[in-house]
């Protein structure tokens, strides 16, 4: 998989580009508009991730690029201007995401794992790993062919976790996952610890082929056995 | 008290006091008028009665009822006066039965070597009457003064004052945050004109200084977003790292979450400008039922936790027109104070009844004023996550939308109601 970071921030693009790394991407990176366009004419990325706002150019006139080229790559917008309008513009170009800074790694990773599958394959709605399966339109999830009857928020841990396989994620980002701006940290830090809790129970009772690391202190890690 | 009412008055005083004067001075000459013709009408007699008797050659000593005169013989030790005397005389007059007013000259002749006296007698304009026809004069001059008067002023104030009070009504509608720049309407009446520029001037600085300070906040907020990732993205990637202790994940993760908790709050004072700055304008017809349901299931583990009662009284079709994202935002404000803010095997109500919305829940008293409580960063709890800017939103999403919002504490429940 190959993919394209425009971010002028060096210290973001190489923190992108490192966690990305681990997940056998081919990572590029480039900060100013300009390389940008010429990167993006000569060679195919799977996705890109595209900050609109750089310093020699808007972000959207890439994508206005690339809509040119009737180029089908996923694009994720990320950018620090929560803006509706942005957001509309970005779309109507032929975004497929946008993120707003700032943003946990694991999600922008799960992100563009969704536009990934979505671009490469797209009538496949089931994501499968080790013995574990999950319908994704029908949001249920079967290890050995037997359904683990997941409550709604217990699917989306499982989901996020698998989307950063290996990866340790964060407490802060699955509880972001689950109730957005909705309920408070605090609060939401000990109600994942039950559902966590409870997703162990279900798969190890189904005797499914991963595990759920607790890494104290931090969050959480999903490892295939 | 209208000034021109004011004014009017004053005017009325003065015209009141000149004409005081006035009736004075008029009375004083025509008193003089009315003397001087009299005296002259009984000096003209004189000289007739006089010619009279120089013809006749006899005095008429004979009183006459009709006549207007007497004369009677005097001593003639005395010498003859020939000075006039004039006089003010009250004769009986049996026909009215009433006493009128006459004037009289007194006066001496010799005839046929013998001393006369004679008195003759005029009637005359009473003073009363004179008194009478200047007060009835000046006083309907008066009240046609007073008439006119409260009549102009009462035009006036409405064309003289008109541009003053467009002014003053556009003043008073104008929002500093809602409208561009004051625009008042000419006028020809110099005075109101350097007011209205005046006041153009002020608000449009004002207007000026506050866009300044908006834009700052939204400029700061935007450029702390960047950072804000950066630190993140570093901490995430140092979490791969296996070979960390328990207490630095500990303090890594602290990090974080405050980092979190920095991009929540920065969220919060941007979405507050942008409702400000009325970029929520799509309006559409919201559900109510449905968002506060969806709303509800992030609060699940609450509900169970505390073993809340939770209860939803909406009727299915119960909608609002306006910005879904706002009311979505406005719902979950409120429906997490009642969360938050409750105690164990508490109770919430969230209804709809016409068009109230009404959010119920128990807990303790508020320990701060309700009157500040939809302030911004007034805290109740000292909950670590409570930003204090969710009922600052409410109230802000409330007043773009012109609806009311009230809290009030009874029966040991939270209320809060959002008349739409």
């Amino acid at each position: 998989m190959k993919i394209l970071i425009v971010e002028d921030e060096q210290p973001l693009l190489k923190s992108i580009t490192s966690y990305f790394s681990e997940e056998n991407y081919v990572c590029e990176g480039v900060a100013t508009f300009n390389e940008a366009i010429e990167k993006v004419h000569l060679y195919d990325y799977d996705c890109i991730l595209l900050d609109i706002t750089l310093p020699d150019g808007n972000g959207l006139k890439i994508l206005e690029a690339l809509k040119a080229q009737k180029k089908a790559q996923g694009v994720i917008i990320i950018s620090a201007k929560n803006s509706l309008d942005d957001k509309i513009n970005g779309l109507d170009l032929g975004a497929d995401d946008y993120l707003t800074k700032p943003f946990h790694l694991s999600e922008l990773n799960a992100r563009v794992k969704a536009v990934i599958r979505r671009k490469k394959f797209d009538t496949n709605d089931v994501i499968e790993l080790g013995n574990i399966q999950i319908n994704l339109l029908q949001r249920v999830a079967f290890a050995n062919q037997t359904p683990l009857n997941l409550t709604r928020k217990e699917l989306d841990i499982l989901l996020h976790l698998i989307a950063n396989k290996n990866y340790v994620v964060s407490k802060s980002s699955l509880a972001e996952q689950l109730w957005g701006d909705h309920i408070d940290q605090v609060d939401s830090f000990d109600f994942l610890f039950t559902h966590i809790k409870n997703l162990k129970r279900k798969l190890s009772g189904a005797s499914a082929r991963v595990e759920i690391k607790t890494v104290y202190g931090i969050g959480y890690q999903l490892l295939e056995t | 008290m209208k000034l021109l009412t004011l004014t009017t008055r004053y005017y009325l005083l003065l015209f009141l006091l000149i004409l005081g004067i006035w009736s004075l001075v008029f009375y004083a000459v025509m008193r003089y008028e009315v003397y001087e013709n009299s005296d002259e009408i009984l000096l003209n007699r004189k000289n007739q009665v006089l010619g009279i008797i120089k013809q006749s050659r006899e005095v008429p000593l004979a009183k006459d009822e009709y006549n207007d005169f007497v004369i009677h013989p005097l001593s003639s030790g005395l010498l003859p006066n020939t000075q006039d005397m004039y006089g003010d005389t009250l004769i009986y007059e049996p026909t009215d039965n009433e006493f009128d007013e006459y004037r009289k000259l007194t006066t001496r002749f010799t005839f046929d070597k013998k001393s006369y006296g004679m008195v003759i007698f005029k009637p005359r304009l009473e003073t009363t009457e004179i008194v009478n026809t200047i007060a009835i004069t000046l006083l309907s001059l008066y009240a046609v003064l007073v008439l006119a008067l409260a009549f102009t002023s009462r035009k006036l104030s409405k064309k003289l004052w008109q541009p003053f009070y467009s002014t003053l009504n556009r003043l008073r509608e104008y929002r500093l945050d809602q409208e561009s720049s004051l625009l008042l309407d000419p006028t020809r009446i110099k005075e109101f004109e350097q007011l209205n520029q005046s006041i153009e001037q002020l608000t449009g600085k004002n207007r000026q200084i506050y866009l300044n300070q908006k834009q700052f906040i939204e400029n700061a907020s935007h450029e702390i977003q960047t950072p804000l990732a950066i630190i993140q993205s570093q901490i995430e990637l140092l979490f791969q790292n296996s070979t960390l202790e328990e207490s630095q994940s500990e303090i890594l993760h602290e990090i974080l979450s405050q980092t979190d908790r920095l991009s929540k709050l920065n969220n919060a004072l941007l979405l507050l400008s942008k409702i400000e700055n009325n970029q929520f304008f799509d309006k559409t017809r919201v559900l109510i039922k449905p968002l506060v349901e969806k709303i509800l299931t992030y609060f699940e583990e609450h509900t169970e936790k505390y073993a809340l009662q939770v209860s939803v009284d909406i009727p299915l079709n119960a909608h609002v027109h306006t910005n879904p994202m706002l009311m979505e935002i406005l719902l979950s404000n409120l429906i997490k104070n009642a969360f938050v803010h409750n105690k164990q095997n508490g109770f919430i109500r969230v209804a709809v009844i016409e068009k109230i919305i009404l959010v119920e829940n128990t807990g303790e008293e508020l320990a701060i004023s309700p009157d500040t409580l939809f302030e911004r960063f007034r805290k109740q709890s000292k909950s670590k996550g409570a930003l204090g800017l969710g009922l600052a939103i409410v109230k802000t999403i409330c007043e773009i939308n012109k609806w009311k919002v009230n809290y009030n504490y009874q029966d040991n429940l939270h209320k809060i109601s959002v008349q739409f």
